[in-house]
């Protein structure tokens, strides 16, 4: 059986981190449990002078502010520390979209909330890494670099217990905060003998007592458990065994929600573009890295601007190629959001990927030029994303020879899909279309192959062509007869016109009111 | 740009990086002993000779007109021809690009909203490699220059036949100059030759593109002479490699 491999990403500061404080400013968190009580129902959170910490700031901790005080203590140390309060809830939404984007480190990742804030808790993600081919320490740099994506500090450590990696990455945390280890089953003992008591999770009174013993690491704890240690620890042997022996207890895996939303409430109503813009980067830096997690590319994203007073502003932003460039996804918004006014002040900003597209696997060429190939396809992407916000619908693209029988609908723009899987071939129309001067056998939309070609401008709409004077030959071009796709019919008589100077158009003669309308340039 | 035309490259001494004054004059003398003797198209400069552009010309006979890293300007009147030409540079653009292994995407941005789809693919431009955008006539160039920044196509066609008056396209294209020259993009601006013009626009080279009809009765109509003509004559108002003879494309 192969040897179990699971990595734990602990992330020390997340609540600073999901509230936004500067690290410059002396603030601490405290973490609302939404666990009110009373007869009618849920009671609001106050904050007393008992809570907990659960973290703070550096400017704090230089003043020796330390998680886990209580906030009267804490004003001791610190008596300018404003505090700030954070729904339990909120955290573990955070920690889910960090398990999220962790799936693009490994298949099977569980988020590992704490089971209370009011100690001194650490969130943690777990990634079951057995199996995989890329050597061990590179996964746990990517799981910290897509960890600092989303704005998160993480401590990444892997072993072969499940137990034993969260005792160790808790541990690595409180020392740097930003630490990779790989400890291999051979050097299990030694990671032993570094790992302290207090990384254990231990009741307070178990921890006294044996530290009391004389037991300051892991290892001392093993070296008690024949003495009887087992009988002294009682109900937590079971965790602790399991540390001591890196026994791996299988991940339960994280099913990603089918919705992609960012939503940011602000404390201050912002008006201004400028600002709103601001805001607006890092959502959309989020939800690219969330798509790219779920191998998916986004197709459509939507804008919701909430406000306490009037109407949201909705706006929907559909790409032509689905893409996953948030600077794109950025200028695109930027440039609807300036077409339009806000109308007020706007206190919540609600981003969501309404469509989203699966992204296949890359398959890199080892030809020269393959990578240059594949960043000019993204900066494609990207231009056209811009584009189709800034240009409209329809306005971008490849240009795409339709089936249509009329010359002036045989162009549309579109970005190139792959080829569909064949279809089982379309009933026979009622009337079939005729075409009198074309060879039997040539489809309209094949037509310029058979050698009728259609001059290279052809306007939507022909223009009556005023000064015949001017036209120094008409010859006929061919005539169209049939019926269009609505089943209306149609005779056109067209005319290759040569002017003084040599330039040549395309006309339709008009055999009623002996008129000759210009309707393109064989230019 | 430089201030040294392609053709000289050929006579200086090798191993000389950057060239001095003397080997300079040692060039110009050379190149002068050259034209003597007759020499090819880039030697006979100042002199208003056709040159027919068949096989023996590279690119179909359009080098003078296709300049990566600049943008090059062809004035015309609709139905002259002029698109057609400038099409065939963007599709050498491309071709060139891929062989070196860059990105080969081309693109059009087109206003007018008047490129015809068969008939760009029966010039022979593949239409999947083609991104067309169709700004408003007032966001031409900032169009294109963003596409030029983008860095993802060989060659842009901007086409400016439709404005009366380009004096005001001069910082935008001076800003689609420095695009080109950063990601070595070939540009090509379509221009009407009835246009009122005030500065001169500040590209690598401008030229006059006329539909000239033959002398010699054309044959009976086939259903293929319509998008052809007979004579292309391209005559070169400016040109940053000096004073160019006309093109006779056929």
């Amino acid at each position: 059986m192969k040897q179990a491999i699971i990595a734990v990403a602990a992330l020390p500061r997340l609540p600073t981190e999901v509230r936004g404080s500067a690290e410059d400013q002396r603030r601490g968190v405290v973490v609302d449990e939404g666990q009110g009580g009373g007869k009618k129902g849920k009671r609001p959170f106050a904050l007393r002078s008992v809570s907990v910490l659960v973290d703070a700031t550096a400017a704090a901790r230089a003043e020796g502010v330390q998680p886990g005080m209580r906030v009267i203590d804490a004003q001791r140390f610190c008596p300018m520390i404003a505090l700030d309060v954070i729904a339990r809830a909120r955290l573990e939404q955070e920690l889910a979209v960090v398990a999220e984007v962790l799936l693009s480190c490994s298949p099977v990742v569980e988020p590992l909330p704490p089971a209370t804030w009011s100690g001194l808790p650490m969130a943690a993600v777990a990634l079951d890494l057995t199996g995989m081919v890329r050597p061990i320490p590179d996964i746990l740099a990517d799981v910290q670099a897509a960890c600092a994506r989303l704005g998160h500090r993480a401590a990444v450590v892997a072993s072969p217990g499940t137990r034993l990696s969260f005792a160790l990455a808790r541990d690595l945390a409180r020392e740097t905060e930003r630490g990779l280890l790989e400890v291999r089953p051979k050097d299990v003992p030694t990671a032993l003998a570094s790992l302290s008591v207090d990384a254990l999770e231990l009741p307070a009174d178990l921890a006294a007592s044996l530290h009391a013993l004389g037991a300051r690491t892991a290892a001392d704890v093993a070296r008690l458990l024949p003495l009887g240690g087992v009988e002294r620890l009682g109900a937590a042997t079971r965790p602790i065994l399991e540390v001591l022996e890196a026994r791996a207890a299988p991940l339960t895996g994280l099913a990603p929600p089918a919705r992609l939303v960012e939503e940011l409430e602000l404390e201050h109503p912002l008006g201004a573009l400028e600002p709103l813009l601001f805001v607006l980067q890092p959502l959309c830096q989020r939800l690219a890295v969330r798509a790219h997690a779920r191998r998916q590319r986004v197709a459509e994203i939507s804008l919701t601007l909430a406000r306490k007073r009037g109407p949201p502003l909705a706006l929907k932003i559909a790409f032509p190629a689905p893409l996953l460039d948030e600077k794109a996804m950025l200028r695109a918004l930027q440039v609807r959001l300036e077409r339009q006014a806000l109308g007020g002040p706007v206190d919540v900003v609600l981003l969501e990927a309404t469509g989203l597209a699966r992204r296949g696997p890359e398959q890199l060429s080892l030809e020269p030029g393959a990578r240059a190939e594949v960043r000019a396809e993204e900066a494609l992407q990207s231009l056209l994303a811009e584009m189709a916000a800034e240009l409209g619908d329809g306005r971008a693209g490849c240009l795409v020879v339709t089936d249509e029988p009329l010359p002036e609908r045989m162009t549309r723009l579109a970005w190139p899909a792959p080829p569909p899987p064949p279809r089982p071939p379309a009933p026979e129309r009622r009337r079939p279309r005729r075409s009198a001067a074309l060879p039997s056998g040539v489809t309209s939309g094949g037509r310029f192959l058979a050698g009728w070609p259609w001059p290279l401008r052809l306007l939507d709409k022909p223009v009556r062509l005023g000064r015949e004077l001017a036209v120094a030959k008409k010859e006929p071009f061919g005539v169209l007869e049939g019926e269009d796709r609505d089943d209306r019919p149609y005779a056109r008589s067209y005319l290759v016109l040569t002017f003084a100077d040599g330039r040549r158009a395309l006309g339709l003669l008009d055999e009623e009111l002996e008129e000759i309308w210009l309707h393109g340039w064989f230019d | 740009m430089s201030a040294f035309p392609i053709a000289l490259d050929a006579f200086l001494p090798g191993g000389i990086q950057r060239p001095t004054a003397s080997t300079v004059l040692a060039s110009l003398r050379a190149r002068r002993q050259e034209a003597g003797k007759g020499g090819n198209l880039a030697l006979r400069l100042g002199e208003e000779e056709p040159v027919r552009a068949g096989e023996e010309q590279g690119q179909g006979g359009l080098s003078a007109l296709h300049l990566p890293g600049a943008v090059t300007e062809l004035s015309a009147l609709p139905g002259a021809g002029a698109l057609t030409l400038a099409l065939r540079l963007l599709d050498i653009a491309g071709k060139e690009a891929h062989a070196a292994s860059r990105p080969a995407w081309l693109c059009v941005v087109d206003p007018t909203r008047t490129l015809h789809a068969p008939a760009v693919a029966a010039l022979g431009v593949a239409l999947e490699k083609l991104v067309v955008l169709q700004p408003p006539s007032d966001r031409l160039l900032r169009t294109a220059v963003r596409a030029g920044r983008s860095g993802a196509f060989a060659g842009i066609l901007v086409d400016g036949s439709a404005l009366g008056d380009v004096s005001g396209l001069v910082t935008g294209v001076r800003r689609l100059t420095l695009a080109a020259e950063e990601h070595h993009i070939a540009c090509v601006l379509l221009t009407s030759s009835r246009a009122r013009r005030g500065l001169p626009l500040p590209v690598a080279a401008r030229a006059l593109v006329e539909s000239v009809p033959t002398p010699v009765p054309s044959p009976a109509p086939t259903p293929m002479w319509g998008a052809r003509r007979e004579e292309l004559h391209v005559r070169f108002l400016r040109h940053r490699h000096g004073p160019m003879p006309r093109l006779v494309l056929r």
